[in-house]
């Protein structure tokens, strides 16, 4: 079990759809600063337990502490608005705005002014308005998007796309940056550019939970992993100790040797 | 360059469309005033309803009754004492609490049944109205309505409805543009684009729908206010159904989701409309010829509109104005299509082989 005060600390999340026990009594805990890694076979359980902290789904039991709140059963404008930002695997952009409209969304977490305040653009609402321009652009400058802004997001290329995602959630200044996948569908060059990109998020000293199908990508990266396999964390620890890890091999394995079969 | 060029235009534009404005009240005949005032009033009702169909994606097949609770609260208020400017500003200020009140369980409905939830709102209204007739008049309605005055300034002439319905109607569209332009309308466009992106962003998506549906209900409930001092009388049969689905063509025709769609809809339907009435009356035609060829009419231009202009025709206006400038699209570095990007997204190539390589 994790100490008290951890950054981020699940315990004993459950979340069953019908029979299937998706997410089975999942128990971790991620400092402040790290680069964590969520591996797992496909149906692992990966993309509900991601879920499960972005407040898309709610546990059927157990507890999600962020820093010092119970999230567990917020919704997810509410967890944005305490810091964690998340990236889809499937992206997730507003079509019809431009890159740089996009981005300033994000800013909606950390902003106030509202639509009386809009309607008359009074002073806060200038004031948050060039802040919010100024962080968005800052965001794309990160990211390398900043000679797009004026583009449709929809426009871009996949690896671009989810380049302005990673954009967007970093508008929103957050304390934890959930990255679903960000590596599936990328070709070499997209992933080289996503690695240095983590890398340099990470320098930066922000949290960040990867979850990733490719294992060779997340070893990379992170500093230390949690494997997910049916449900349940079955190793965790540093990337060399994952790779030597029996429990691993086997549950891996044993998905290539079924894949094979059928 | 050509963006300053644009700029010049648009400031042209606008300066040349105030003129008209300000002009148009001393050329026009009476007859003609009241069509114009009348295309002010639609156009405030409109630009609400735009907002909420172009930004929220949410139809609403009740605006005419979010008009006609605004204007049955100025004729009741006004003619029970209250100073007739007071009940023009408690017009939209009423109108907007009960959607409120409405919109929370309304709004838990999406897309088609929302729709069909909007309509019925406006048939209760219908229903409602004459039954409570010791408020409203019953089906005959209110009249002797009180002339409203802005402190020494009397407003009674329908130039002077002209003037300030058009000061309102700037109004409006200055308050509909800024939202569109800043936190609140970046965040509704998100919703419209994507709900589960928005919320992830941190929209309170529920909360925002509800307040733009209130914004709207204000926009119709301040047309209906000053329809009924300007008109006189009230009663029942000025809110039909029909009204509420020619707001709807108007936002369609001018461009669902901009600012000056809703004068440009406005404006042309209300004309067609008028043209249509003076077309189809006459000693020896029957009496629904007006009522039946509108409608036919507004279907041939709804479906000409959704088939040739989606974006509407301010939308088609500003792609021709765009045209000759680059396209805002990127290039593929990488080579591939938009095709395969799309087809990337969706789906999740199995990699468990890379990963027994690794282990």
């Amino acid at each position: 079990m994790a100490e008290v005060g951890e950054f981020l600390e699940a315990r004993d999340l459950t979340r069953s759809f019908g029979g299937v026990h998706a997410v089975n009594s999942v128990s971790f805990s991620i400092a402040e600063g790290e680069l964590h890694g969520l591996i797992g076979p496909n149906g692992a359980g990966k993309s509900t337990l991601f879920h499960l902290i972005s407040g898309h789904f709610y546990p059927d039991r157990g507890s999600l502490v962020f820093d010092g709140h119970r999230v567990e059963n917020k919704s997810p404008a509410a967890r944005a608005k305490l810091g964690i930002s998340i990236t889809f695997q499937a992206v997730h952009l507003f079509d019809g705005m431009t890159v740089l409209e996009n981005v300033m969304v994000g800013g909606h977490t950390w902003t106030k002014h509202e639509w009386i305040e809009a309607s008359f653009r009074l002073p806060r609402c200038r004031r948050e308005e060039q802040n919010i321009m100024e962080k968005a652009m800052w965001a794309l400058t990160m990211v390398g998007l900043e000679q797009y802004k004026d583009h449709l997001a929809e426009s871009l290329p996949l690896g671009r796309q989810r380049a302005l995602q990673i954009a967007r959630a970093l508008c929103g200044m957050p304390k934890l940056l959930l990255l679903d996948e960000p590596a599936s569908g990328l070709r070499g060059d997209e992933r080289r550019e996503l690695l240095s990109l983590l890398e340099k998020m990470h320098e930066n000293a922000l949290t960040m939970i990867l979850i990733e199908h490719d294992v060779d990508f997340v070893t990379k990266v992170a500093e230390r992993i949690s494997v997910l396999d049916q449900g349940q964390v079955i190793a965790e620890g540093t990337p060399d100790e994952i790779r030597d890890d029996p429990a691993v091999i086997s549950a891996y394995l044993g998905t290539a040797i079924s894949h094979e079969v059928s | 360059m050509s963006s300053r060029l644009n700029r010049r235009m648009t400031t042209f534009a606008v300066v040349a469309a105030g003129l008209i404005t300000l002009a148009l009240p001393l050329l026009l005949s009476s007859t003609n005033i009241e069509i114009y005032v009348t295309i002010g009033l639609y156009t405030i009702v409109v630009a609400g309803l735009s907002l909420l169909m172009g930004f929220a994606g949410q139809v609403s097949l009740g605006q005419a009754a979010f008009y006609g609770i605004g204007s049955y609260t100025a004729a009741i208020m006004s003619l029970h004492g209250w100073s007739p400017l007071v009940a023009l500003v408690a017009a939209p200020i009423a109108t907007a609490f009960l959607a409120f009140l409405i919109g929370i369980p309304l709004l838990r409905l999406k897309g088609h049944a929302l729709a069909f939830g909007t309509l019925a709102v406006q048939l209760i209204f219908l229903a409602v109205i004459p039954q409570a007739a010791s408020w409203t008049g019953g089906s005959i309605g209110l009249s002797a309505i009180p002339s409203l005055r802005i402190g020494p300034l009397a407003i009674s002439s329908g130039r002077d409805y002209a003037y300030l319905v058009w000061v309102v109607v700037v109004a409006t569209l200055f308050i509909a543009r800024n939202i569109t332009r800043s936190r609140p309308g970046r965040g509704l466009r998100a919703m419209a684009a994507s709900v589960s992106g928005a919320s992830a962003t941190g929209v309170e998506v529920e909360r925002y729908k509800l307040k733009d549906f209130t914004l709207s209900a204000a926009f119709a409930g301040i047309a209906g206010g000053i329809y009924v001092f300007f008109i006189g009388y009230i009663s029942p049969d000025a809110f039909p159904v029909v009204l509420s689905i020619e707001f709807v063509i108007m936002v369609v025709v001018g461009g669902i989701g901009t600012v000056a769609g809703a004068l440009v809809g406005a404006a042309l339907i209300t004309v067609i409309s008028q043209v249509l009435i003076s077309l189809g009356t006459g000693p020896s035609l029957p009496a629904q010829l007006p009522t039946v060829l509108s409608l036919g009419v507004y279907a041939v231009i709804l479906i000409l509109i959704l088939r040739l202009l989606p974006s509407g025709l301010v939308g088609a206006f500003n792609r021709l104005l765009k045209k000759g400038q680059p396209a805002p699209t990127v290039p593929h570095f990488v080579g591939g299509s938009v095709l395969e990007v799309r087809s990337a997204k969706d789906t999740e190539e199995p990699n468990e082989l890379t990963l027994v390589d690794e282990v």
